[in-house]
């Protein structure tokens, strides 16, 4: 494969982002777009920008193993800090006996979620605490304890009126207002320099038309920042691999890789003109975190509905893997 | 059916209360010995006005004034006890202007008449799209200040009276002041669709909603007065769906007026 360019993009909220609202209002990991929604996020920007037949041809690229971009799923950036999930089977309560985490209790290391991207991949050089669901630097953390906050919770109520009779309707749904400095972010892998300006316009677009609901009321709307500033993941024969999107592996071989996993279950409708409302199959795929013995692919599957005849849906379970650094102190690798 | 971005319309200007503003928060935020009928903030406290609040009222103003409020046309948005509750506008007209700008829901929906309608091969993206209108702290100036009950609003009690038992019920109830001025920012998304151009249709028809909102009411209580809103230091810029290849681009306004009536489209 060609050469790839790897590079951060970083979206800054300039509206809260609108929750599901069968899920728990508290469970704030709905916020983060997972790599398959992102994916047909981007495509169906693309498709507005570029139109059926050019969108068809990038698609067919992914299903012929040329992916001519990849992605991780989005992650959370605090005061400029980036966090990527704590890899699955990561140790912590060794990284406690070792005296690199300083934890009061089991409680406090099981609620890690988060890393930031370079102490993982540096290998956890200082010494942390856990804050939340975030573990940062000890120093840190005694200096501004209040800040390390990725946002809230706030419930909007709307109404709609009667057109004749003027009697109103309110409900109520939850949103998330992201911190000044806080929002989600990605990888963005380029593999064909040839797509990578109308990729990066679909993005932006979709920065524009906003993520998640109620984007026609200015929710979801964000701005993206391409950036450079990404860790040189240098080892290509590393002992485990990470993955930072959903993958759903493409064969055996890639099943029996998995060290350590955790499994969802991606549903939904298909999101298209044609296919509004109507449900599309469901596919079982490894989250975000789950570590590998080897490098895996992943694969796009075909969710389309039996008797869906308007176009074919995918979801996209391509693997975006990191390799973990040396030493990383995952259960029974001691 | 394929439909393509041809560029973004994006109106900015500013709103601004001329009299009392009131856009309610509901009921479920009662605190305790908080105000009964509070106001709209963001998380620092501060007034704003939803998109959802200017999208609605432009939609139903739009759908008057386009002839769209009769049975035949109206679909069931929300049911009680088996009844129509609340009704309105949607249809699969694919030049209804109303449904064009504001958008419409996929899937089967009750006509208010009893028939039915599928409107899943008219669902088309939605061109408008409404953000918040954040307050311009500096239009609430110290003088105002100084008349204030709260740091950006005003608490007004309420005397209603129960027509029957005559028993009143005193209730407090914010307000923004007038003379706040809110930013706000429209997109109407310009397409083709199956190669027919919008070109400023949509444009045309988002003004024509600005206008109505001018001289209708925003929020509540507008039958006593409140939420007569205007638009000022109006600008239009048009984003060419090419401008999304460059990295950033400094638009320039295709229109500029201080009020809707100064404003005109080349
Ligand atoms: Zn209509």
């Amino acid at each position: 494969m060609v050469k790839n360019k790897i590079c951060r993009a970083v979206m800054s909220f300039k509206a809260p982002v609108h929750i599901g609202e069968k899920e728990k209002i508290y469970n704030i990991t709905r916020v983060f777009a997972h790599s398959d929604t992102l994916m047909s996020g981007i495509i169906n920007a693309y498709s507005l920008l570029y139109g059926k037949d050019e969108t068809e041809k990038l698609i067919s690229e992914f299903i012929n193993g040329t992916p001519p971009f990849e992605i991780s799923s989005t992650m959370p950036y605090v005061n400029f800090q980036y966090f990527v999930p704590v890899p699955l089977g990561m140790d912590m309560e060794e990284y406690k006996n070792n005296g690199i985490i300083n934890a009061e209790n089991q409680k406090e290391l099981k609620k890690i979620k988060f890393v930031r991207e370079k102490d993982l991949f540096e290998g956890f050089p200082f010494k942390y605490k856990p804050t939340g669901s975030f573990l940062i630097p000890q120093n840190e953390f005694e200096k501004d304890k209040e800040r390390v906050s990725l946002g809230r919770i706030k419930e909007r109520a709307r109404v709609s009126i009667d057109r004749q009779t003027s009697s109103s309707n309110i409900y109520y749904f939850s949103h998330f207002e992201f911190e000044k400095e806080a929002g989600l972010w990605f990888y963005l892998k380029i593999n064909n320099e040839k797509f990578e300006n109308k990729v990066k316009a679909a993005i932006r677009l979709l920065g524009d038309e906003g993520l998640g609901g109620d984007r026609t009321c200015g929710l979801g709307n964000f701005e993206v920042d391409f950036k450079d500033d990404v860790p040189q993941f240098k080892s290509d024969k590393s002992k485990y691999y990470m993955s930072l999107s959903l993958v759903n592996p493409k064969d055996e071989d890639e099943i029996k890789s998995v060290v350590f996993y955790e499994i969802l279950t991606r549903s939904g409708y298909v999101y298209s003109k044609a296919g509004l409302g109507i449900k599309r199959k469901t596919v079982s795929v490894f989250g975000e975190g789950a570590v590998f013995s080897s490098k895996i692919y992943g694969r796009v599957v075909d969710v389309t509905p039996d008797k869906f005849t308007e176009h074919r849906v995918y979801c996209f379970g391509l693997a975006f893997l990191v390799p973990l650094p040396e030493g990383v102190m995952l259960f029974g690798s001691r | 059916m394929d439909v393509i971005l041809k560029g973004k319309y994006i109106i900015k200007c500013k709103i601004e209360a001329q009299t009392g503003l009131h856009i309610g928060e509901g009921n479920n935020s009662l605190e305790i010995g908080g105000i009964d009928n509070a106001v709209v903030k963001d998380a620092k406290g501060r007034p704003y006005i939803p998109g959802s609040s200017l999208k609605g009222k432009m939609r139903a103003l739009m759908e008057f004034a386009e002839g769209k409020v009769r049975d035949n046309l109206l679909v069931v948005s929300v049911k009680r006890e088996g009844r129509p509750e609340i009704c309105l506008h949607m249809c699969d007209d694919l030049n209804c202007p109303v449904c064009g700008l504001f958008g419409r829901n996929h899937g089967s929906h009750d006509l208010k008449s009893g028939e039915k309608i599928d409107l899943t091969d008219a669902v088309i993206p939605t061109r408008l799209i409404v953000r918040d209108a954040k307050l311009i702290e500096t239009s609430i100036t110290e003088e105002m200040k100084e008349n204030l009950d709260l740091d950006w609003t005003e608490v007004k009690f309420e005397n209603n009276i129960d027509r029957i038992t005559s028993k009143a019920h005193p209730r407090q109830s914010e307000r923004v002041p007038a003379g706040a001025q809110f930013s706000a920012e429209f997109v109407v998304n310009r397409f083709e669709v199956d190669s027919k151009d919008d070109q400023k249709y949509y444009l045309e028809k988002f003004i024509k909603a600005m206008k109505l909102l001018e001289d209708d009411y925003l929020g509540g209580q507008g039958s006593r007065g409140n939420g007569k809103v205007k638009f000022v230091d109006i600008e239009i810029f048009y984003k060419d769906s090419s401008d999304y290849e460059k990295d950033s681009s400094k638009l320039q306004p295709i229109a500029t007026a201080k009020s809707l009536d100064e404003l005109k489209l080349s």
